[in-house]
């Protein structure tokens, strides 16, 4: 590789590393202990940062709770008709935020298509706490069951197979062996649906609003102590820069396969 | 005590068809790779269904298609020990052997630790699977496969992931474990010497059909393919 190549190689990775560090050294540069802690104080910061906690935690519940069976479905089924649905539970991924709370508003919003089946009509999700809930589970889930689903279907058929010579019944061999094989795997899926949730802003927006202590999210109300003071907005962001890392950690500290002895 | 199986199934574009019988000497499923052995011990377990025949174990009927009767892999009680062992990854020995024990048991933690005794495994209780041996693994998924206390036990290819050294030694420990347990059991081997080893009763099948069966000595004094042939001359 001549001198030339080599270095018109290095530039161009350069660049990309740069543009993405610049911005983390934005937000953790120029700031010191003393101003965090004052700017912490601000009174956007406490209502948001437990709001993000107690709707993550719940949207992350729910995607466990409902996403579980749906990638065990997923993985056991091979028909076109199941391909199908695979796929179009992964469109909260590459669908824009403002589509995806448009669409929620337009499927649980006062006037939506589901109001009058699953509520009274003119009842309305929208602008409560529970939209927050709703979006963030939207965009979030597509993350843990694809990590599921496909740590379902790498699993040992002959591991089940033995269990069940063995005289277990289908919840005991769901539970004491294909759940606990598969545990890296859905930890890292899990918490990247969480750092999804936790960072879900334009569905929120829309679907939900932007009430201090009702919708307002972490990322929301970043957006909103823009307008009021910048260094409220850094030092938020900074607490989600550090819970992305730790995320990040996590997610790359699982080991990849579901593999055996 | 006898495990009889009389079953076509149909595995891909193979069919599979074999009529055997196993009692209390070890039965040696011989034959090469691809002739359906595999397919034949998931047709008697349960996880293929046969397209026609019938599996019957001490006179119990497990499967009769005539009569559209097929009892449930768990309810079968038949032990097997798969290719590699599929050891459960998450579990240390001990806890390997517990998942076999019934929960009805009275003292399932004494009966997982009289089969750790049994099988020499005590000493690696608390070892994670991973780290085993393959003889140790080997043990190991006997261990479990016996804590259910089953009817009849299948194995496949129980010598086949050992190298040569631990081979010969596991091999003989085997044959007599499983003469020992009192029920039927069926080991399949794609290997001549651990065929021989094994079992005095041996059945070849090729291309999903038994080609034929006896001691090695009648195997060898009228070979009937050229596999069998093979097959009796490399045993040395």
């Amino acid at each position: 590789m001549s001198l030339l190549t080599r270095l018109a190689l290095g530039l161009a990775a350069f660049a990309l590393v740069l543009l993405i560090l610049a911005p983390l050294v934005g937000i953790v540069a120029g700031t010191d202990v003393a101003s965090l802690m004052t700017a912490l104080q601000h009174p956007l910061v406490w209502p948001a940062l437990t709001l993000s906690l107690l709707t993550t935690a719940t949207s992350l519940a729910l995607i466990l709770l409902f996403g579980t069976p749906l990638a065990w479905l997923l993985s056991q089924r091979s028909g076109p008709g199941w391909r199908a649905l695979e796929a179009l539970m992964h469109m909260p991924v590459v669908l824009p935020p403002a589509v995806a709370g448009l669409g929620l508003l337009l499927a649980f919003g006062r006037d939506g298509w589901l109001s009058g089946v699953l509520y009274p009509r003119g009842a309305s999700l929208s602008l409560t706490t529970a939209a927050v809930v709703l979006a963030q589970t939207f965009v979030a889930a597509p993350f843990y069951l694809q990590a599921a689903t496909e740590a379902f279907r790498q699993l040992d058929p002959r591991l089940t197979l033995v269990a069940q010579t063995l005289g277990a019944s289908p919840a005991r061999r769901f539970f004491s062996v294909v759940l606990p094989v598969s545990r890296s795997a859905l930890v890292g899926g899990a918490a990247l649906s969480w750092a999804r949730a936790l960072g879900e802003f334009g569905a929120t927006l829309i679907f939900a609003g932007s009430l201090s202590g009702r919708t307002q999210t972490l990322a929301l109300a970043i957006y909103a102590a823009l307008e009021a003071d910048v260094r409220v907005a850094q030092a938020l962001s900074l607490v989600l820069v550090a819970v992305s890392l730790a995320v990040l950690v996590v997610v790359r500290l699982q080991p990849r396969a579901t593999a055996g002895p | 005590m006898t495990l009889a199986l009389d079953v076509q199934g149909q595995v891909g574009a193979l069919t599979v068809t074999a009529r055997l019988t196993a009692g209390l000497e070890p039965l040696v499923l011989v034959g090469p790779n691809g002739a359906g052995k595999t397919s034949l011990l998931l047709l008697t377990l349960g996880a293929l269904r046969p397209t026609r025949g019938m599996v019957t174990l001490h006179g119990d009927v497990l499967c009769d298609t005539a009569r559209g009767l097929a009892l449930p892999i768990e309810a079968r009680r038949i032990g097997y020990v798969p290719q590699d062992f599929a050891l459960f990854p998450h579990l240390d020995v001990l806890g390997n052997v517990l998942f076999g024990v019934p929960r009805s048991h009275p003292d399932r933690p004494l009966r997982a630790v009289e089969l750790l005794a049994r099988f020499d495994l005590t000493a690696l209780a608390r070892r994670r699977v991973g780290t085993l041996s393959g003889g140790e693994r080997q043990r190991v998924a006997l261990a479990r496969a016996l804590a259910a206390e089953p009817r009849a036990l299948l194995l496949d290819e129980p010598l086949a992931s050992l190298d040569v050294e631990a081979r010969h030694e596991v091999r003989a420990a085997l044959g007599e474990t499983l003469r020992s347990l009192g029920i039927p059991a069926v080991i399949v081997t794609h290997d001549a010497q651990d065929a021989a080893a094994l079992g005095c009763a041996l059945v070849v099948l090729e291309h999903g059909q038994v080609t034929q069966s006896g001691t090695f000595e009648a195997l060898g004094a009228a070979p009937a393919t050229p596999f069998v042939r093979s097959l009796v001359a490399r045993r040395g």
